[in-house]
């Protein structure tokens, strides 16, 4: 398929997800599945704020933890805390030229072999909801084409997490901010039971998490909240080849 | 706005409950330093029971009290909103309601309140209840403001899961109380004590919470070494068990 077949069937898939009783948790799942294949990158991660104004991962392409730390760290200081705060794109062509400004950030990057980092924001409007980070291992620019792209998917999981593009006020929309941090932590609870349970580590628990949301068509924090309160999980944790 | 400014709104709070009078009722207390600690005129809290319902707990005063015995009698209203949704929901004016809550807005239109703002007290599927607050008509939890309401309520969460519903808070509530919360080791270390121990999800953090309060520890630190695997809870002695503690995650 060209990419432009690719590019269509991602915004099918998307459309087909904004249904009436979506999760924001799985859109934005999809988002950062969808940006992975489009996009020519190797990792990346989905952050809102929260009403304090910090971010905070609601999805990314790995959870594993050296990923979601290389996350949260810029957070606290790097492109993503900097295109979140000014509603703008952070496009860094080489993190070595940069490693005066976010020292942390640039340095543990290196050490997981990124060098370059793209922060797209998500936003409403005057709003600022989040920002959308694709790692490369490469050095150089993305073509404008591939952060049309990216910013594209931002969009539309702006859209997607807030429900619906209407909302004028900042209250109706750190409401469903916060809404949708509280059904991630439904998830990492959910996540520690079956890791526990299972045996296994929690980016397992997570895709056995997920697998079965699809298969049994719930949403992920449904599913979530029932592993935490205490329903059965055997049909969870017995899925084979996931 | 930045995690300072919440920090600060925490600390605030914790300064205004040693400055309320004990009261038998500690709950009493929470919601008069919720007074104290923000720019609102009253507060109530409302706690969850069997599932979805929600019963009152406490509020500042005779309006508040009424406003929330409304709101739980009729099971409707912004609280059960907030609840629901587990994010905040304000009500800038009863005018403005544009017919949500249509049995509770014109019960409550006599009681003279402006804008009310429940925000959920829950920590993922730990769902405690919903802290309501109210300011004077003409005024608004704005910006900052709101989020030092939210940053109170995060605060609110943690003791009273640590008390339970209707239990005594301490005269002075220390300065281990202020921490950031919401790491992801937090909430996952709460799902392995559930299964190591056998218990709810929120006796689990009741049990995370003293390990580290007892410790002298965050919460994030201990919940790091729970998940990492550094420390696990026995669930015939309830002990917490420490391993070796430069073992890899």
């Amino acid at each position: 398929m060209d990419d432009y077949g690719r590019l269509a069937q991602a915004f099918v898939g998307l459309a087909d997800t904004l249904v009436a009783d979506y999760d924001a948790i799985e859109l934005s799942q999809q988002l950062i599945e969808s940006s992975m294949a489009l996009l020519p990158i190797a990792a990346a991660g989905l952050l809102i704020g929260d009403v304090h104004g910090e971010l905070h991962v609601l999805a990314s392409s790995s959870e594993e933890t050296r990923l979601l730390e290389l996350l949260q760290l810029q957070a606290d200081s790097g492109p993503c805390l900097v295109a979140y705060r000014a509603g703008q794109q952070v496009l860094v062509d080489d993190l070595n030229l940069e490693a005066q400004r976010w020292p942390d950030f640039a340095k543990q990057a290196a050490e997981y072999h990124y060098r370059s980092v793209s922060a797209l924001p998500l936003r409403l409007r005057d709003e600022r909801v989040g920002a959308l980070n694709l790692f490369r291992t490469e050095v150089g620019a993305m073509s404008p084409t591939d952060i049309s792209v990216g910013q594209a998917l931002a969009d539309v999981a702006t859209v997607g997490i807030l429900h619906q593009r209407t909302l004028t006020h900042s209250h109706l929309i750190s409401q469903q901010l916060q809404g949708a941090l509280n059904s991630r932590v439904i998830i990492e609870q959910a996540k520690g039971v079956l890791a526990e349970r299972g045996s296994i580590d929690m980016d397992r628990a997570f895709v056995l998490l997920r697998a079965h949301a699809r298969k049994t068509q719930q949403r992920l924090a449904d599913v979530a909240r029932a592993v935490v309160n205490n329903a059965d999980t055997s049909a969870i944790l017995e899925q084979e080849q996931i | 706005m930045t995690a300072h400014d919440s920090m600060d709104a925490k600390a605030r709070f914790l300064a205004a409950i040693e400055r309320v009078p004990d009261q038998a009722n500690g709950a009493e207390r929470l919601c008069a330093a919720c007074v104290l600690a923000l720019p609102v005129r009253r507060a109530a809290i409302a706690i969850s029971v069997y599932g979805h319902g929600l019963e009152v707990l406490s509020a500042t005063d005779q309006v508040a009290e009424q406003v929330e015995w409304t709101q739980v009698t009729l099971g409707e209203g912004p609280g059960f909103d907030a609840v629901a949704s587990g994010g905040p929901v304000s009500l800038t004016s009863l005018a403005q309601a544009d017919g949500r809550w249509p049995m509770f807005v014109p019960e409550v239109a006599g009681t003279g309140i402006g804008a009310m703002y429940a925000l959920p007290l829950q920590v993922g599927a730990i769902k405690v209840g919903v802290l309501d607050l109210y300011c004077d008509p003409g005024e608004f939890l704005e910006g900052p403001d709101f989020a030092d309401a939210v940053a109170v309520s995060e605060l609110l969460t943690s003791v009273l899961i640590a008390v339970g519903p209707g239990g005594r808070i301490p005269e002075s509530l220390g300065p281990w109380w202020n921490q950031p919360l919401g790491t992801r080791e937090v909430h996952q270390a709460t799902g392995i004590l559930m299964e190591q121990l056998g218990i709810d999800a929120r006796n689990a953090y009741v049990r995370l919470q003293a390990f580290a309060f007892g410790n002298r520890q965050s919460l994030r630190d201990v919940a790091r070494d729970v998940v990492g695997r550094r420390v696990r809870f026995d669930s015939d002695s309830g002990e917490a068990i420490v391993s070796d503690p430069t073992a890899q995650p």
